[in-house]
Formats: C-alpha cells, structure tokens, sequence
C-alpha cells in the first residue's frame, strides 16, 4: 500500500508530496484555502478557484499546477485528479495512481449539498484519508433548510424587535453559504470588511449573491451583519447597543465545554 | 453570544460513514476532529481504519529507544531537536506510554533513572507517580481543570472557537495541551529543578488570575510535548499506564535493589523521591517510621461469615483471634509529641484542623506516639451514626475545595486499636499481643478510648461476639491474629473483618452524567468502579443515581466539573477521587461492565469523604460477595 506519514500535514514519502501541510513546503497539494490549510509553498497542486482565492489570502510567487476537476494529468510525475469536495468553494479531494493503487484524500468535505460550493463527488479508492472532524455518533446535523428557516427566522424577529441580527460564520465559505442563504428572504446582509473582500472573489469567479452592502457603522439599523466569529465583543460590535449575536457553527450542537468550572468562556453559551 | 445554529461546511458522523460505503476502501486513515474515535468505529465495521495524528505521538516515542531508532530514521527527517532535560522526561513518558507491556515500562524507566544526579531523582519519581509533590507533601496546587484550559489557550494565543475545537477534538487535558500548543511556542531550555521551582511558585500563587498567569507564561516557552507533561502533572495523573508499584519496581531495577524493600521504604516515607535516593545510595534500610510523617494504615480482608473468617486461622498454632467491634467512623492516626499532635486521615490527609479538640486532648498524653483508631461520632447517652460524624468532615480549610464545610456540632471520640510508636522506638515489627498491651498501659485522655479487645477460640465465639456488635449497632468485627506485625497498606491474611449481610460495597466514581429533568443541567448519574487488585485497574461495576439530596448533587457536580478528564457529550470522565457507599439489593455476573459483575438497585448511600480511591472495594471482594450471594439464593 502506498506509505503514509504525518507531520503537521500529511505525507506520502515515496512521492515527496505533502497534503495540506501546516508549514511552508518544497510541493504540496492544497486542498482549499482556509487559513489553516494553506502556507507559502514553492509549487502547489490546487484547483482554480482555490488558486484565486489563495492569491488573494496568501500573496507571493509560487509555481500554481490549475487543475481542473475529474481531468486526470501528470504533475511532476504523479498521475493524479481532482474531485469537488463540497466543503467551500474550490475544494478539492486529490485521486493518486500510483503502482496499481489508487488513494483519495478528502480534504475537508461535506456531503450535504451548500448552495456556494461545487457539489462534492466520490470514487472508489484503495486508500481513503478522511478528515473526521465530527467523527462521533452524537454529530448529526439537521437538514440545512430546516437550520436556515431557523437563521431566516432569528434574523426576522430581531429586525422587528427593533435589534440587529449579528451572524458570525467565517470569511471566506461559511459567510457565502449564509449570504446565498438569505437570497429571497427580504434581508439586506451588511458585510464586515474581510467577509467582503472574500465574497468580491467568489463573484470574480461567477457566484452571484443577492444584494449586500459593505459595513457602514451609521446604517446598522434593519441589517442583517455578517462577521468572522473573531469580531465577536470587537470594538466594531460594541458600538452597537441593541444587536442578538448569533453562531454558525457545526459545534453549535454541542452544549458542553470542558472549559467550564465557574465562568464559561464558550461562545455557545446560549445552548 | 444568543444564538448557535449548526450550519456546517463539513460532513457529519451519518455522512462520515455513508463516504466510507461509497469509496469501498482497502484501508481508511482519519484527521483532524475525533480521528481515533472515527477509526475506531470504522474497525467495529469491519473497516480497516488507523487515525493518522496517533503516527504523529507514535514519532515522538521512536526517539527514545536505540533498538527502533533504525525505524525513526527511515521515517526522515523527525530527529530529537530538543536537549531540554524536561523534553527528555516527557519523551520518556511518551515511550511508557507507548508499550504496554509492564516489563518494557519498567526497563524504560529504569534505564532512565540511572542517567540522573540524586535531585533530578527525586523530582523525575515524584512526576511519574502523577504528583507534583512528594505524596508526604501536605501542599496541594488547586488547580482546577478551567484555570489550566484557559493557560493553554492563552499561552497559544488562539481564539475562543479555534481552541474549543481544538479542546473538543480530545477532550482531555494534556492532549489539547499538545496540538494547541504546538508550534505556537518559543521553546527554551527547561530543567527538572527549573520545574520543581516553578511547581511551587504555582503553589504559592493566590487565586486563579495569578495562577493562570505563571501557568500561561510558562507554557508559553515549552515546547507542545512539555507542555503537555506540566498538564499532566497538574492534572494528577500522567495516563501513561504508570501505577506507583512500576516505579518502586524501576528504582529497585535501576539501582539494584530489592522491590519489596523499595516498597516497604515508599510505605513508611510517603517520599518515592526519597525512596529512590535511599535505593541509589543502597541505604534502603534506613528508612524509618518517623512521627509526624503519616502512613497507610494496615487493612482487613473481608470475609462473608464467622466460619469463613475461623477458617483463615485453620493452621494457626495458637488457635486465640483478636476479636474488636468495627466502628462506623473514620480511620484515623494520632501523632503526638510533648510540643505538639496531628491527625492524620487514612489516605493520608492533614485533618487536625476538622478535630481540633482531640488534638487538644492528645496534648494530655504522657507520652510520644503514634496510634492507629477510628473517630467516631460519639456522646454518652446519645446514638450517634457515622450520618452524623459525616457533618464533621472536611477535606482542607480551603474554600476552593469541595468538602470544605462549616464545622457542625457533633461531638467526636477517637477509639484507639493500635501503637505504632511509643517514645522513639517504632512498634511495628513488634506483634500485636505486645503493642496491645503497651496501649492498655497508656492512660487515656478525655474523647479516647481504647477498642474492647475480646480473645475468640471458635468460629461459634466469633459469630456470637458478631451479634453482640450489631445489637450495639457497630458494623460488623475486625478479627485480628495476635501475633501478627503491623503491614502499612497491606490488605493480608491477618486481619479479617465481617460486616453486615451483603451491606454495601465503596466504589470510586470515574464518570459522571447530566442527569435528566430537573437534572438536567446537573452531573447526577454517576459510573462506579471498583479495584481490580492484580493490576490496580478500576473496572466499572454500575451505575446510581438515587440517595444523594440535592445539595450533595450540587456540590459534587462542582467537584466533577473540575475533575473532568474528557467528556463525551453529556457524559464525563473524571478524577476518580470521590469514594461513593453503594447498597444494593443483589450481585450478579453481567457482561455489561468491565469488572463482569452488575449490581442490581444500587443506590448511593453515603459519600464517603473519608476514603479514597486506593481504599475502595476490590474485584476479589465482588467475586466474593457474588459467590456468597448466589449460595445464599440457592439455599433460600
């Protein structure tokens, strides 16, 4: 079977190819562009939309080896192909040939169809590597319109009583997934700077939104916000008195930290 | 925060399982999030499935060991970079941890304690018995499992939801230590010596905003692997499958000496650093009793009926037992020299504090001793019962700490059985027809007693004595070979006790539940386990969730949040430090749980503040009562 190692990244030895490596490597293959799966590599493997919206979070020169998805070529002399993996948009599993053998890697993926990200696929492979983020039995997500009639809803109520719906989601997937959500519900989404420079991508590469406008602190009032979790309790926030916050979050199943003993510090304290 | 709602850009468990189906792997490696709990599902499915991040520790122990440093070079480039002394001991944590095999630990170990200076001793044996502090150390850290999250977190300077993620995905302590903290250091040299120092400055630190600022701070300039080992040594328990008899068993194989003479040295300092100095410099003789330093006290082996008991003494020549009540109180040791007197609980614990009048009594002695008894709750004229002496017990005069209580008014004797040391000369190798009749030659104090001692030739004299103790509402008896020396910790076959009928068994908690209802939002179902001898495993036997008021649930859901070592959803693993009386109506074989025995009704009849988890019920005693039940059924 193919070897496989682990170091911050996953490592295939005999190929020298690493997968979604934490720090800078030789040649790596990219499955998206979260922050925590991207680095300044010298010569990266990635899908087109990744390639855009990693230049955009990750400036710098690099060789970028575009690749279609389902086109099977050879890069540096590994026979390989991309399927979608439904996580954000671009995301990307890697199919490796190698010696009679064939291994997958997902990257991060879902399953359940978003309405931002190209619909995950799947191919018979003699070895899977999986993320397993929610990999226990008690993780089992609602179906998404039932979750967003819910986003729909608390928006709603807290625009008719008078606060402002703050949604926190990250920049770059989960705030587009929330906007394209919104489409037809009669909300105007108000961005926070970093989740408008993503979103401005994800139109340069043909995904259209319902309106939005940019964040414009005297104009809050009947606004949906959206904001990465990390301007929770900014000074951005505390500017505005009357506002629900709310978390999207596959963790938001969950009601118990380890954290607790006196105050909690979760941001889920709500559930 | 109001509101969470889970929308989720990854797939969920049903979906994890329906991808597997449809790529019909050969073999399956998981990442990221619950990895091994994932892969361990997938091989109950017939799955072959490995979580890759265990190859990332499996990396860290291949830097130990000469014989598999072939394969760490053929994995590239995962040299040992670090020289830190700590970074060693941790690597030598890992690769314990990374057999389980009690012989390889032990050779590990040993090969280990020969490379250090008598100081790095004394602090490396102290850390791998999980203590920051020798066991003879009154100090304690208090520090409560919230204080060491929130060091991690700001030590790796990560937001709330990353470290949340990164703290669920283990749910343990020194784990989540590792990955949040791993390459999000500056890692400088760290000696043994250094950490001891800063143990103690911990210690001295008041409150927890200082403490998690010395912790954060110092974590901060570990490397992730020490910095794991800081929090599993302030978690109190390294989960490496160490238990004290391996360390006593690789100092004895370290410096040549022999284990049961490590281990008697261990019993009477309460000191496995100094015990380890002692086998270094082959003077394990010296070891000593020594007033004012406390030790396990000798225990009795349960046994179901007189006859049972009279059989032990079958071969005996002298065909006399010891025969004394046994008191529903707490076991208690007396140390009292002319300047001052300490009370010590059986597991060790300073509690002269919650007594202060005996020990104000004890000063009344005419000599200097150590004696071995029980405080009971006790008034003349009045029927008191161990409920009441409960009302009295508090574990330090902390207020951080759970069992600290405002004293309540119940007056307390101190019933002495034993000497063990009488004006600078220890007693124990003495027998205990000698140290019984130094003890009848002692005149009392106020609050004192001596146990009525009745000598017994029959099992018929011992059943009879066995009813005139239950008409005085004592437990059971305590049957005693008079010749016998007194064993600090040991459970052997000279003392017995007879209790009541299949009364209850002590069992420890290791995991506890929200309950549901009311209790909801409270930790009120608790899994018990009792003490598997042979290897020293705690295996679960059941599960209560009735006896205890609501004022207990509230206090011992506290207790458990800071104990907490993992917690899967609703349900917790924790500490196991909080001893439970269970009763029950019958015992019975059952593969339901670990230990293969099932109780049926248990309920929680007290908790037992006086005990921990060392003097909890054992596997044997289980089987015992389960055999003694099943005759008993039969018979009726």
């Amino acid at each position: 079977m193919i070897g496989v190692r682990y170091q911050r990244g996953v490592y295939l030895p005999k190929r020298d190819l690493w997968l979604d490596p934490q720090d800078a490597k030789g040649f790596a293959f990219v499955s998206h562009a979260h922050r925590d799966h991207i680095a300044p590599h010298e010569e990266i493997v990635v899908s087109e939309q990744t390639a855009a919206l990693m230049r955009d979070r990750l400036p710098g020169i690099r060789t970028e080896h575009r690749l279609l998805f389902r086109e099977r070529q050879i890069v540096r002399g590994l026979d390989i192909m991309l399927l979608p993996a439904g996580h954000i948009l671009g995301s990307a599993q890697l199919l490796l040939f190698a010696d009679g053998e064939t291994l997958l890697y997902t990257g991060d993926f879902k399953l359940r169809r978003g309405k931002s990200a190209e619909p995950a696929e799947s191919c018979q492979a003699d070895t899977l590597i999986m993320e397993a983020t929610f990999g226990l039995p008690r993780y089992q997500f609602p179906p998404t319109e039932q979750v967003v009639d819910q986003i729909v809803a608390f928006c709603r109520e807290t625009i008719e009583d008078g606060h402002v719906p703050v949604l926190l989601g990250y920049s770059l997937g989960k705030a587009q997934e929330i906007l394209c959500s919104l489409e037809g519900a009669g909300l105007t989404p108000m961005l926070h700077g970093s989740v408008y420079q993503m979103t401005r991508v994800y139109e340069q590469l043909g995904q259209s939104f319902c309106k939005y406008v940019r964040y414009n602190t005297n104009d809050v009032v009947g606004k949906v916000l959206v904001c990465p979790p990390s301007a929770n309790r900014s000074y951005m926030l505390e500017k505005i008195p009357r506002k629900r916050v709310a978390m999207l979050s596959g963790w938001a199943i969950e009601c118990d930290l380890p954290l607790s003993g006196g105050r909690c510090i979760s941001p889920f304290r709500s559930c | 925060m109001d509101a969470a709602f889970p929308l989720s850009d990854h797939a969920d468990y049903n979906d994890l399982i329906r991808y597997v189906d449809l790529v019909r792997p050969k073999r399956v490696l998981t990442l990221h999030g619950f990895a091994s709990e994932f892969a361990r599902d997938l091989r109950q499915r017939g799955v072959e499935a490995w979580a890759l991040t265990e190859g990332n520790q499996m990396e860290l122990r291949f830097c130990v060991s000469p014989s598999v440093r072939q394969n760490a070079e053929q994995w590239g480039r995962h040299a040992c970079a670090s020289q830190s002394e700590f970074a060693t001991f941790a690597r030598i944590g890992e690769s314990i941890g990374a057999t389980a095999a009690k012989l390889e630990k032990v050779r590990v170990l040993a090969d280990y304690l020969r490379t250090l200076d008598e100081e790095q001793l004394r602090i490396a044996t102290t850390y791998f018995t999980g203590r920051a502090f020798a066991q003879s150390d009154l100090r304690t850290l208090q520090l409560g499992t919230s204080i060491i999250y929130r060091a991690i977190m700001a030590a790796a300077k990560l937001n709330e939801v990353e470290f949340r993620r990164i703290a669920h995905s283990h749910g343990d302590a020194g784990k989540t230590a590792f990955e949040a903290l791993d390459g999000r250091t500056e890692p400088k040299p760290f000696t043994l010596r250094q950490s001891r120092d800063f143990l103690e400055g911990l210690q001295k630190a008041r409150g927890p905003v200082a403490k998690t600022n010395l912790l954060q701070s110092r974590l901060a300039s570990l490397s992730a692997l020490e910095g794991q080992y800081v929090v599993k040594i302030l978690s109190g328990d390294l989960r490496i499958g160490l238990r004290e008899g391996l360390v006593e068993e690789a100092i004895a194989c370290a410096f040549g000496a022999a284990f049961d003479e490590v281990r008697q040295a261990n019993m009477l300092l309460g000191d496995i650093g100094a015990t380890a100095i002692l086998a270094l410099k082959k003077q394990l003789h010296r070891a000593e009793l020594s007033i004012f330093r406390p030790i396990k006290c000798m225990l009795a082996t349960p046994e179901p009926t007189a006859d049972a008991v009279w059989e032990r003494f079958a071969d005996q020549k002298s065909s006399i037992v010891y025969v004394e009540d046994k008191f529903d109180g707490i076991r208690a040791q007396l140390h009292r020299s002319a300047q001052r007197a300490e009370i010590f609980s059986r597991d060790l614990r300073h509690i002269t504090d919650q007594f202060p009048e005996l020990a104000q009594q004890a000063n009344k002695f005419e000599h200097e001793l150590i004696a071995d008894g029980e405080i009971v709750a006790f008034e003349e004229g009045r029927r008191l019962t161990f409920f009441d002496l409960q009302k009295r017990l508090g574990r330090k005069g902390d207020g951080l700490d759970l069992f600290a209580q405002p004293m309540a008014d119940v007056p307390v004797a101190f019933v002495v059985f034993d000497l063990l040391w009488l004006d600078g000369r220890s007693l124990l190798n003495v027998p205990l027809r000698e140290r019984r009749e130094r003890l009848s030659g002692l005149r009392l104090p106020q609050k004192f007693q001596r146990s009525q001692l009745s000598p017994a030739h029959s099992a018929a004299e011992i059943e009879h004595l066995f009813q005139q103790a239950r008409r005085r509402s004592n437990e059971g008896l305590v049957i005693k070979d008079p010749e016998s020396r007194y064993l600090p910790g040991t459970r052997g076959l000279l003392w017995f006790k007879l209790k009541k009928e299949l009364a209850t068994l002590d069992v420890v908690v290791v995991g506890a539940e929200f309950g549901h209802g009311k209790r909801n939002r409270v930790l009120s179902d608790y899994t018990f386990a009792v003490r598997d001898d042979a290897t020293g495993e705690l295996l679960q036997i059941g599960k209560a969730y009735t006896g205890l008021t609501d004022a207990e649930i509230a206090e011992l859901t506290e207790h458990f949040k800071q104990s907490t070592m993992a917690v899967h959803g609703r349900y917790r693993e924790v500490k196991p430090d909080v001893v439970l009386e269970v009763a029950f109506n019958s015992i019975q074989p059952s593969a339901r749980h670990a230990s293969g025995f099932a109780l049926r009704f248990p309920r929680i009849k007290a908790i037992r503040r006086d005990k921990n988890a060392e003097s909890i019920d054992t596997l044997e005693y289980v089987r015992e009562l389960a055999g003694q039940h099943a005759k008993l059924s039969v018979d009726s």
